[in-house]
């Protein structure tokens, strides 16, 4: 009982780091590529989110049951293997969610198989750590890149059409769907995470003092 | 041929630069700008691994699908799989008959190598309609951007530490605003999104 109460107080901490504390996008930037040029619309930023979830949860799993038995030097490269094959599952989960999403996005939907945010939970963190913690990370993972694109992406579709849910995915409008303009929402938002995280080492401190 | 050679790599320097204008590989750049002695090694990776993926593409696109779901599944699965594969035969050979120079340089093999830019590669040959020789220059010119690219972050890395600015601000928010106005000036060279 107490070990099962242990493990899901772990567990939600995982979740959390990854979600928000470590967000991999504006903490770890990592998995900057498809945030900063293509989440300008909703719809792209929920399939790339998709996308990143089918294919790092599996690929994440097979590498924590055999990421420990790889040689070092292999592992990278088993790593992104690994990830291509769960790819190819995830594209048709997304088409028949969201219809033509995985076409329309292009590039961005594309190179998701060697996104850096999937690849370090992949190869770095499910090799050396038990499943359920892997489960948890890469949720959480997932969870924070979502969080990353969807926001990136209310804003700049807000300002290019006034509204959410209404562009096509793939439909870039220039001005605020350049890369430059994700760069800098994905700025304010590592900002705002960064004031987050000291607030809450401050109280820690606080607590600790008292 | 080296003239066409030369100007995709020119290409890939100025107009169609994958990390400034595009962001791809971004998180490399970042990582390679903290440690300005290692921006060198792993920009020769960069363009070594690009050359391998741009031949990869070359002769793999034709086989492969080219419209529809079983292309969006299957070009990525394919590429990163040879892609896969180029790293574990280069780590291998190195492992295996360079140890000392695998030890130091391992790190940044693994990120040059396993990298959104490397894979792109074979896309933008489809999509411009490179032959190989164009494909070989635009991997050459990739790795001069890389290299472009960290050394700018690395150059503006003390301004975005600088202290005179709010606290939350310092570090990487800093580095991502910095890289924004950055792509923002080559936005104004490409006219628009490039990839």
């Amino acid at each position: 009982m107490r070990d099962k109460r242990f493990i899901r107080r772990a567990a939600g901490t995982i979740f959390a780091n990854g979600f928000l504390f470590r967000n991999p996008v504006v903490i770890g930037a990592l998995g900057m590529y498809q945030v900063v040029s293509a989440c300008y619309s909703l719809k792209n930023a929920a399939a790339l989110s998709l996308l990143f979830l089918l294919t790092a949860m599996p690929a994440g799993l097979v590498m924590c049951l055999i990421g420990m038995a790889l040689p070092d030097w292999s592992r990278p490269g088993a790593a992104l293997a690994v990830s291509a094959l769960f790819y190819i599952p995830a594209v048709y989960i997304l088409e028949a969610v969201l219809p033509g999403a995985a076409g329309s996005l292009g590039f961005a939907a594309a190179l998701m198989v060697c996104n850096s945010a999937v690849y370090s939970r992949v190869e770095e963190y499910a090799p050396s750590h038990v499943a359920a913690a892997v489960v948890a990370d890469i949720a959480g993972n997932s969870a924070g890149f979502a969080a990353a694109a969807c926001v990136t992406a209310a804003v700049r579709e807000l300002w290019l059409s006034g509204g959410v849910w209404g562009r096509q995915a793939g439909d870039a409008a220039g001005g605020f769907s350049y890369p430059f303009a994700g760069f800098m929402i994905l700025g304010i938002l590592a900002a705002l995470v960064q004031w987050i995280n000291s607030r809450r080492r401050e109280k820690y401190a606080e607590k600790k003092g008292r | 041929m080296f003239y066409s050679m030369m100007f995709a790599a020119l290409l890939a320097v100025s107009v169609e630069n994958m990390f400034l204008s595009a962001g791809m590989g971004f998180s490399r750049v970042l990582r390679a700008a903290r440690s300005p002695r290692g921006i060198g090694p792993a920009s020769l990776f960069v363009t070594f691994f690009s050359f391998c993926s741009s031949v990869e593409g070359y002769f793999l696109f034709p086989l492969l699908p080219a419209e529809g779901e079983k292309a969006a599944a299957l070009r990525p699965a394919v590429l990163a799989c040879a892609a896969a594969v180029t790293y574990m035969a280069a780590a291998f050979v190195l492992k295996s008959f360079f140890p000392g120079f695998y030890e130091k340089n391992s790190r940044a093999m693994q990120l040059s190598a396993i990298n959104t830019a490397v894979l792109a590669i074979p896309y933008v040959q489809n999509s411009k309609g490179f032959g190989l020789a164009q494909s070989a220059g635009f991997a050459l010119g990739s790795g001069l951007a890389f290299f472009i690219a960290s050394a700018l972050a690395a150059g503006g890395a003390p301004s975005c530490d600088n202290p005179d600015m709010p606290k939350a601000f310092r570090g990487l928010p800093a580095s991502l605003i910095y890289v924004g106005i950055l792509s923002m000036g080559f936005a104004g060279f490409t006219g628009g999104l490039a990839f």
